[in-house]
């Protein structure tokens, strides 16, 4: 006899603007049904199709782990993916099912691996600057607070000489990266669950001289960082 | 699963289905874009391809509206048959299975009300459009689109695909509508270069049509 029927959401952004918003979760979200560890894997967007709020809408199993693809604990996770699919909190029982909610790609602690490989991709050398850019909120610390984590855990490997975080909406901005960079050569990695809107106003604000990287949560990387905390949720 | 995509689709028979018109045989599966002339494009045999294709009109405009009728033309793919679902869903996503819940009388409708209320940060204005003015935004982006907006209340026939909620870019233009009915914006020439859900820049064909018809029937308020 078989067990429970068990799914995975991959909760994304998307954009109504931007083509490119919701393509590496689809890329995530193929390698994770190759991989034939969930009965079905399913994406997610809050705008884009399929829309979250409708995502479940034919999906059969009786145990569901969704997994937002964003890169913060902020807004998104905490108001904004739970009121799309009506979620109580952790864990939701609806229906003979259970809605089980991850912690944020970006919170894992493969996402530093992921922000040390873009920036090796982008030529980054051992006694050069890397900058983490990512979102931030003026008035919200819980979006910086996973962008500083994974500082702290690359600085922790000695892989390059310096390793700061800056941020779009808050300080310190990418103007900052300069005087930051101290005369090394930087490499500034978006942490960004996918190219799109951010990262090209990202790309547009740093400096000439600064190499910039593909977005760390598009890594494959990021796919196995999206299983891990699926089986975390799982485990309950 | 019922529904006549789903019933079409088991018996190997040909149907049409939005823009697109699907046929059996030998095993495969074609479906066809629209206009396809005497010598559609043919597109390499993958589901992924036919996604990334129908993701852009003809003019290359990113189509956030999988049912809006600017699905690029002159293309077909041929695929095996088993692939027909998955075919389907690339290009309409949940439209097979919305369609097959409307005939088992399963699907779950939500009025706009109800996806008003869920929405957060700016969209939260979306709610605030007087009825005039939401009807007149739903006729705007609906009246274009191959879905029927049941949510609306709109009864959709059996090959009709049922829309059972207001989407993403309905909920963006009547955050928009909300703002214009408090202080309307002049109006600019249709641009059709300017992205299909830039409703803030001036041009958008939509944001234009809308704009007309919202200062053609001003809201209850504004009559006093």
């Amino acid at each position: 006899m078989s067990g429970p029927r068990r799914a995975l959401l991959l909760a994304g952004h998307g954009s109504q603007l931007d083509a490119r918003s919701g393509e590496a979760v689809r890329a995530h979200a193929r390698r994770l049904a190759a991989s034939g560890a969930f009965d079905e894997v399913l994406t997610g967007f809050w705008k884009e199709e399929p829309a979250l709020a409708r995502a479940l809408d034919g999906c059969r199993a009786d145990d569901v782990v969704i997994v937002p693809a964003f890169m913060a604990e902020g807004y998104f996770v905490n108001e904004v993916v739970p009121a799309e699919l009506g979620l109580d909190g952790p864990l939701t029982r609806r229906g003979g099912r259970m809605l089980r909610l991850a912690r944020p790609l970006g919170a894992h602690p493969l996402l530093a691996e992921a922000v040390a490989a873009r920036a090796l991709e982008a030529g980054a050398a051992a006694d050069g600057a890397v900058f983490v850019l990512g979102h931030g909120h003026p008035r919200d610390p819980r979006s910086a607070r996973a962008v500083r984590a994974q500082v702290g855990r690359i600085r922790a490997t000695g892989r390059f000489a310096r390793v700061e975080a800056v941020f779009t909406d808050q300080a310190p901005r990418a103007d900052a990266i300069p005087a930051l960079a101290d005369g090394r050569a930087a490499t500034v990695v978006p942490f960004f669950a996918a190219g799109g809107w951010h990262v090209g106003r990202a790309a547009a604000a740093i400096p000439a001289n600064a190499r910039l990287a593909a977005p760390a949560g598009a890594h494959a990387l990021a796919t196995d960082a999206l299983a891990a905390l699926a089986r975390e949720a799982a485990r309950g | 699963m019922n529904g006549r995509a789903c019933e079409a689709i088991a018996a190997g028979r040909a149907f049409s289905f939005g823009e697109i018109d699907v046929a059996f045989g030998e095993g495969r599966v074609t479906l066809t874009g629209p206009r396809p002339g005497r010598a559609p494009r043919t597109l390499d045999a993958t589901v992924e391809a036919l996604r990334r294709h129908v993701r852009f009109d003809d003019r290359g405009r990113y189509r956030p509206l999988s049912g809006a009728r600017t699905l690029p033309g002159g293309w077909r793919i041929t695929l095996p048959a088993r692939l027909a679902g998955a075919a389907l869903e690339a290009v309409y996503p949940l439209a097979a299975l919305h369609q097959a819940q409307a005939a088992a009388g399963t699907l779950r409708v939500a009025p706009f009300a109800e996806t008003a209320a869920r929405q957060r940060g700016r969209y939260r204005a979306a709610g605030e459009l007087d009825a005039a003015g939401r009807d007149l935004a739903r006729a705007t982006l609906c009246g274009g689109c191959a879905r029927t907006p049941v949510w609306a209340g709109e009864s959709a026939s059996a090959e009709a695909i049922p829309c059972p909620e207001a989407c993403g870019p309905l909920l963006a233009l009547c955050r928009e509508a909300a703002r214009w009915r408090a202080e309307p914006p002049p109006p600019a020439p249709p641009d059709g270069g300017v992205p299909f859900a830039a409703f803030e820049t001036p041009g958008n064909e939509l944001r234009e049509t809308l704009l007309l018809s919202l200062s053609r029937a001003p809201s209850a308020m504004a009559r006093g």
